[in-house]
């Protein structure tokens, strides 16, 4: 992976704008318990940072600017930093990995956007499971076993749920790609009709 | 050897980050792999590590949420975990769902204990230097960006927010209103891209170029990480 310095500039740009959108906004959604919220964080940090691999169409680009995030939230004073840092790392990685299986274009930056969102859905139960152990999943199958009998639902709905859970997800980040593409256009137009007018 | 620096509360031998993060690995490793006694065993060797090196983890034991987040793990796994032979006022337990309950709590304990140290116990800078010795190169030099434009970044956002705002462009949720705010904001942060290039190549930096990292490791770390994995064998093991 190498980086010339105006894009290592750009990463370190976008990592920022994603530690911005993390803080300020993780906060606003945590405090008014507004429900997927890391699914909206995922969202929004995917659209940060698939605009940054707009503006560096490199290898690793978005790695990098996952990484650099990370490394933000780590100056995070008190609460948790642990969990955030695994997603923004793993929703990167992700991202990075279909961006590098295929070509640029629209349907690309959409698929790693919805691979990236996918990741909030699984994570509670992965981490879970590290920090606590195979019990963690277990409590959690026969939570969801006894729920299902206590309100009377087929242990088939919960499958539904599961379902539309993921569709969800994975619109969102599909959302988010595109959006990128979109954005990325935009923000190119806007700094080049600038430089034009100096 | 290790620098001693005295606090007021007491001596604390300082490490390097390889140090710090042979505490970090030998606690994850613990954490996550002992069960039963040598997971007691386990956690008395992480709490002494925490007071040894790391004391800032054990700061995070204050934390009302820390506790509030073991108990959701003993409470339901008490209840869902095995047959219940037990009752505590009035609700039935079993004897297996809170040992299981409790296990998982002391591995996630550790966890914290152990993250939480090495986290305020690395710098970023050494953080950052640990990943370039990677092969992540030039990645300090972004994360020194980010650092730097933060505070740029904050104010262009409020500033882009506040001018649509005002100008009724928020009146109602849309996408093309948010897609015009994000737009904005990402404009106004990469107009500064520019000054930061230059300002960096007139100091000729080139990212490929050897420069000097925060150093690895102190006198006392190899010694330590070879002790810890020696010990970590013999709790697993013996």
């Amino acid at each position: 992976m190498r980086f010339s310095v105006r894009d290592l500039v750009y990463i370190g740009i976008f990592g920022a704008l994603w530690g911005v959108s993390e803080t300020g906004l993780g906060s606003v959604l945590h405090a008014l318990r507004v429900p997927l919220t890391g699914t909206a964080l995922a969202a929004v940090g995917m659209t940060i940072a698939l605009t940054g691999r707009w503006f560096v169409p490199r290898r690793g680009s978005v790695l990098f600017i996952g990484l650099v995030t990370a490394l933000l939230k780590m100056l995070s004073v008190g609460g948790t930093v642990l969990n955030p840092m695994i997603a923004i790392v793993v929703e990167s990685v992700l991202a990075e990995v279909v961006l590098m299986a295929g070509r640029r274009h629209r349907a690309t930056f959409a698929s790693a956007g919805a691979a990236a969102c996918a990741w909030p859905l699984v994570h509670p139960f992965l981490t879970g499971a590290i920090l606590a152990g195979q019990g963690f999943v277990l409590v959690y199958a026969n939570m969801l076993r006894n729920g299902a009998r206590m309100l009377g639902v087929e242990p088939s709905a919960v499958v539904l749920i599961v379902a539309a859970l993921i569709i969800l997800h994975l619109a969102a980040g599909a959302a988010a790609g595109l959006l990128a593409w979109n954005a990325g256009h935009l923000v190119q137009s806007r700094l080049s009709s600038s430089a034009g007018s100096d | 050897m290790g620098a001693k620096s005295w606090s007021s509360t007491g001596t604390q031998w300082r490490l390097g980050t390889l140090g710090h993060a042979s505490c970090l690995a030998f606690a994850l490793v613990l954490a996550v792999s002992a069960t039963g006694t040598r997971l007691l065993l386990a956690m008395l060797l992480i709490g002494f590590l925490a007071l040894a090196f790391q004391r800032e983890g054990l700061r995070s034991l204050a934390s009302l949420r820390l506790w509030a987040f073991l108990a959701v793990m003993v409470i339901p796994a008490s209840l869902f975990i095995g047959r219940a032979d037990v009752r505590v006022w009035g609700v039935a337990l079993s004897h297996e769902g809170i040992a299981a309950g409790a296990q998982m709590a002391l591995r996630a304990l550790a966890i914290v204990v152990a993250v939480t140290g090495f986290a305020a116990s690395v710098s970023v800078s050494e953080a950052g230097g640990l990943l370039e010795r990677a092969g992540l190169k030039g990645l300090g030099f972004a994360f020194g960006v980010a650092v730097n434009m933060l505070p740029t970044l904050a104010d262009t956002a409020a500033n882009a927010y506040h001018a649509m705002r005002l100008r009724g462009g928020l009146r109602r949720w849309r996408l093309r209103p948010l897609r015009l705010l994000l737009v904005t904001m990402m404009a106004n942060s990469l107009r500064h891209a520019d000054d930061v290039v230059n300002a960096a190549e007139a100091r000729a930096f080139a990212a490929d170029r050897r420069r000097p990292l925060p150093p690895l490791w102190r006198g006392f770390d190899p010694a330590l990480a070879a002790a810890l994995l020696v010990t970590a064998i013999l709790v697993l093991v013996a």
